[in-house]
C-alpha cells in the first residue's frame, strides 16, 4: 500500500516536474520568440496609402488624376466551386485569359491575386456573381483625361520593388517624392479569429497626399502639335518626329510631342525603349541649324564681322584629306556672312569657324549650354560630351561649323537658340510652374542661366535668321505677314564610323513673332523619305503649327 | 439610506447621460466621416467625367464632324475650336 502511495507521489511529482520545466521552456529560455508570435497574432498594422497629387495644365485643366481601382484577389481555403468553373466565370469579365489553376486549388493558401486595376463597374459585376472566397482591395489609379497626350512629358506610376505605386520617367519620376504623399497606416489588435479586440488601443496616422503640380504647358497647343506631327509623319514618311515650344522669356515648356509613344495607363504593353523622351534622352548632330551658334560666337568674340565677305566661297574647301562641299554643290563666291547662313553655306560656315578658332567656339559652346544638361525637371535627361578642350582638329573645327561632327540634345538645341530670340539672356527649361500643397502654393520663378552673347549680337543673328526665313530654301512655305526668324537643318546621320548616305535628321528652329518673340519652337523628323531635306519637310511643319499658334494665340501679323 | 440611494440614481443616471451623449456623438462622427468620404468618391467621380467630356480630343472630335459638315477646309481650325 505505502509503495503504491510512494509510485504515485513520484508520478504527481515527475508530472509537475515536466509541466514546470515546459512552463520554463516557454516563458524563459523561448519567452522572446513566442511574445513576437503573439505580437504577430495580435497586432494588426494596415498601411493607408497616400492620395498621389494631380498634374494640370497651363489653364488648370487636369491632366493626370486619381481613380479608384480594385485588386481582385481569392481565398483558395473559402473557395466552394471548382478552379475551372470560377475561371469560366470571371475571365470574361476580367479579360484575362491565363489563370494559375493549380494555385487556386491549393487550399494552403489564403490570398492569390487574380487581377489587378480592375474598375468600379468591374468590381460591381464580379460582386453579382457571389462567389465565395473573392475579395477585392481598394487602391487608386492615374486616369489621363487626355488619354496618351504628352505621355513622354507625364512619365508613368509603376510599382517599386514592394509593389508600392512609383513615378518612372517624365515628371512623375522627376517629382516622385513631391507627389507620392506621405503613406499613412492603422494599428489595432485582434483576437484567434482575426476580428478587431473591442476597447484595445487603436493608432491611426492619417496619410498625406501628395502635393499637385501646375505646369506651363499650353494644352490646346500640346494637342495640335501632337496632331501636326503625326500628320507631318505620316505626309514625310518619318520613322520618328519630335515638337518642341518653349517661351524664351522664362524657359517654361509650353508643348513637347513626340512619336512614336505609348500609352501611359497602359505602359507594360510597350517596348521599354519607348518610356524615354527623345527630346531629353537622345542626341543627334544637328547638322545647318548649329550654324547660327558658331556665327553668334564669331560676331560676339569680335573675330567676324557682319559685313565680312567671304573669299574661299568660290568652290570646295579642302582640309588635309578631306573635302568640304557645299549641300546643293552651288558656290556663291564673295558672300556676305548673312548670303552664308541665307544658303546654309558649308564652306562659308568653315571660313567663319577657322577665324573664330576652336578655343573661342569651344568657350561659347560651352556658354550656350552644350556639354552640360540644361537641368530641365523632367527624369532622364543625357548629355552628349563635347570634345575635350585640347582635342579639337582643324577638321573637327571644320565639321563642328555646319553642325556635324559634334551631337546635342533637342532641348540643349532649343534652350540655345532661345537665348539669341532673348536678347542673349539663357534660361532654363522648366516644365513645372506651380506646386501645390492645400492651401500652400510654391511659384517656380525662372531661373536665368547666363548671357552666351550680348543682346547686340543676338539682334544681328535674329536678322540673319529672318533673312534666312524670308530668301532661304524654305521661304516658299511661310505663313506671309509674320516676321519669323529661323534656319533649316539636314544632318547625316552616322553609323559605324561613316554617315549613312541617305538617311537624315530633317530640322528646323525659329522663333515668333522675330522682334519680341512669344515662342521659340524646334521640329526634327527622322529618316524623312519623300525628301531628306528639313527645307522640305520639317520647316513646312513648322510652319504649319506656327500658323495655329498664330490663330491660338491671336498673334496679328506685322 | 434613502438619501443615500437617491444620490447613487441620480450619479448613476447622470452617468448613462453622458454615455449615452459620448456614443451618439461618436455615432454622428463616424457618420460624418462615411458621408465626406461619399461626397469625396461622388467629387473624384464627378472631376474625371467633367475633364472627360471637355478634353481635347472629345472637343476636337466634335468640332471636327461640325466644321466639316460647313466646310471641307475645316480641319485647319482646330486652333479656333480649342481657344475657350
Amino acid at each position: 500500500m505505502e509503495r503504491r502511495i510512494r509510485l504515485l507521489v513520484f508520478f504527481f511529482v515527475a508530472c509537475f516536474l515536466a509541466i514546470i520545466g515546459k512552463l520554463f521552456y516557454w516563458q524563459v529560455i523561448n519567452r522572446e520568440y513566442l511574445l513576437a508570435l503573439a505580437d504577430n497574432q495580435h497586432n494588426v498594422s494596415l498601411g493607408i496609402p497616400a492620395s498621389r497629387g494631380k498634374i494640370f495644365s497651363s489653364d488648370n485643366f487636369p491632366l493626370v488624376l486619381n481613380q479608384k481601382s480594385y485588386i481582385l484577389f481569392i481565398d483558395p481555403q473559402e473557395l466552394k466551386i471548382s478552379p475551372n468553373d470560377l475561371v469560366q466565370k470571371i475571365k470574361s469579365i476580367i479579360k484575362k485569359e491565363q489563370f494559375d489553376l493549380e494555385a487556386i486549388a491549393n487550399k494552403n493558401l489564403r490570398r492569390l491575386v487574380l487581377a489587378k486595376n480592375l474598375d468600379s463597374g468591374v468590381k460591381e459585376e464580379l460582386e453579382k456573381l457571389k462567389i465565395e472566397g473573392l475579395d477585392f482591395e481598394e487602391k487608386e489609379k492615374r486616369f489621363y483625361p487626355e488619354s496618351s497626350m504628352s505621355a513622354h512629358l507625364l512619365g508613368f506610376v509603376g510599382e517599386d520593388e514592394k509593389g508600392e505605386g512609383k513615378g518612372y520617367f517624365g515628371l512623375e519620376g522627376y517629382y516622385n517624392n513631391e507627389i507620392e504623399g506621405k503613406h499613412g497606416g492603422r494599428s489595432f489588435e485582434q483576437d484567434a479569429l482575426g476580428r478587431p479586440v473591442p476597447l484595445s488601443e487603436e493608432s491611426v496616422e492619417k496619410p498625406i497626399p501628395g502635393r499637385s503640380l501646375v505646369l506651363n504647358l499650353d494644352r490646346p497647343l500640346q494637342f495640335l502639335a501632337e496632331k501636326r506631327l503625326q500628320e507631318g509623319i505620316k505626309k514625310y514618311s518619318a520613322s520618328s518626329g519630335l515638337v518642341v515650344i518653349m517661351d524664351p522669356k522664362t524657359g517654361g515648356i509650353l508643348s513637347m510631342a513626340s512619336f512614336p509613344t505609348y500609352d501611359q495607363s497602359a505602359y507594360y504593353l510597350y517596348d521599354s525603349e519607348l518610356y524615354r523622351n527623345p527630346v531629353i534622352s537622345s542626341s543627334f548632330e544637328p547638322g545647318s541649324i548649329f550654324k547660327v551658334f558658331v556665327m553668334a560666337a564669331g560676331i560676339d568674340s569680335g573675330k567676324i564681322k557682319v559685313d565680312d565677305i567671304c573669299d574661299a566661297c568660290g568652290g570646295p574647301k579642302k582640309i588635309g584629306e578631306y573635302t568640304i562641299k557645299t549641300w546643293n554643290e552651288k558656290y556663291y563666291p564673295n558672300s556676305s556672312m548673312t548670303d552664308v547662313i541665307i544658303h546654309s553655306d558649308n564652306v562659308g560656315m568653315v571660313y567663319a569657324g577657322q577665324k573664330l578658332g576652336f578655343e573661342k567656339l569651344y568657350d561659347y559652346l560651352k556658354n550656350f549650354g552644350f556639354g552640360q544638361r540644361t537641368g530641365i525637371d523632367l527624369q532622364g535627361e543625357i548629355t552628349p560630351e563635347l570634345r575635350n578642350r585640347n582635342d579639337w582638329r582643324e577638321i573637327d573645327l571644320a565639321t563642328a561649323s555646319f553642325g556635324q561632327g559634334i551631337a546635342a540634345t533637342p532641348i540643349q538645341i532649343l534652350a540655345a537658340v532661345s537665348a539669341i530670340a532673348n536678347k542673349g539672356e539663357l534660361y532654363q527649361p522648366q516644365v513645372v510652374n506651380k506646386i501645390f500643397e492645400d492651401p500652400h502654393v510654391v511659384e517656380i520663378k525662372p531661373i536665368k542661366k547666363g548671357r552666351p552673347i550680348s543682346a547686340k549680337t543676338a539682334g544681328i543673328i535674329t536678322e540673319m535668321m529672318i533673312q534666312a526665313v524670308e530668301k532661304g530654301e524654305a521661304k516658299w512655305a511661310r505663313p506671309q505677314g509674320w516676321r519669323i526668324a529661323g534656319k533649316t537643318g539636314t544632318a547625316q546621320i552616322p553609323i559605324a564610323g561613316h554617315y549613312d548616305p541617305e538617311k537624315t535628321v530633317a530640322s528646323f528652329i525659329g522663333f515668333a513673332p522675330a522682334d519680341n518673340p512669344d515662342f521659340v519652337m524646334l521640329v526634327a523628323l527622322r529618316e524623312p523619305k519623300t525628301s531628306p531635306w528639313g527645307s522640305e519637310t520639317a520647316a513646312p511643319l513648322w510652319f504649319e503649327i506656327a500658323k495655329d499658334i498664330f490663330k491660338l494665340w491671336r498673334i496679328p501679323p506685322g | 439610506m434613502r438619501k443615500f440611494i437617491l444620490i447613487l440614481i441620480i450619479g448613476v443616471a447622470t452617468q448613462f447621460v453622458f454615455v449615452s451623449k459620448g456614443a451618439g456623438f461618436g455615432e454622428s462622427v463616424s457618420g460624418m466621416e462615411e458621408k465626406i468620404n461619399l461626397l469625396k468618391d461622388q467629387n473624384q467621380q464627378l472631376e474625371i467625367e467633367i475633364a472627360s467630356l471637355t478634353s481635347c480630343s472629345k472637343i476636337s472630335g466634335e468640332t471636327s464632324e461640325a466644321i466639316f459638315s460647313l466646310s471641307p477646309k475645316g480641319s485647319s481650325d482646330f486652333s479656333v475650336a480649342l481657344k475657350r
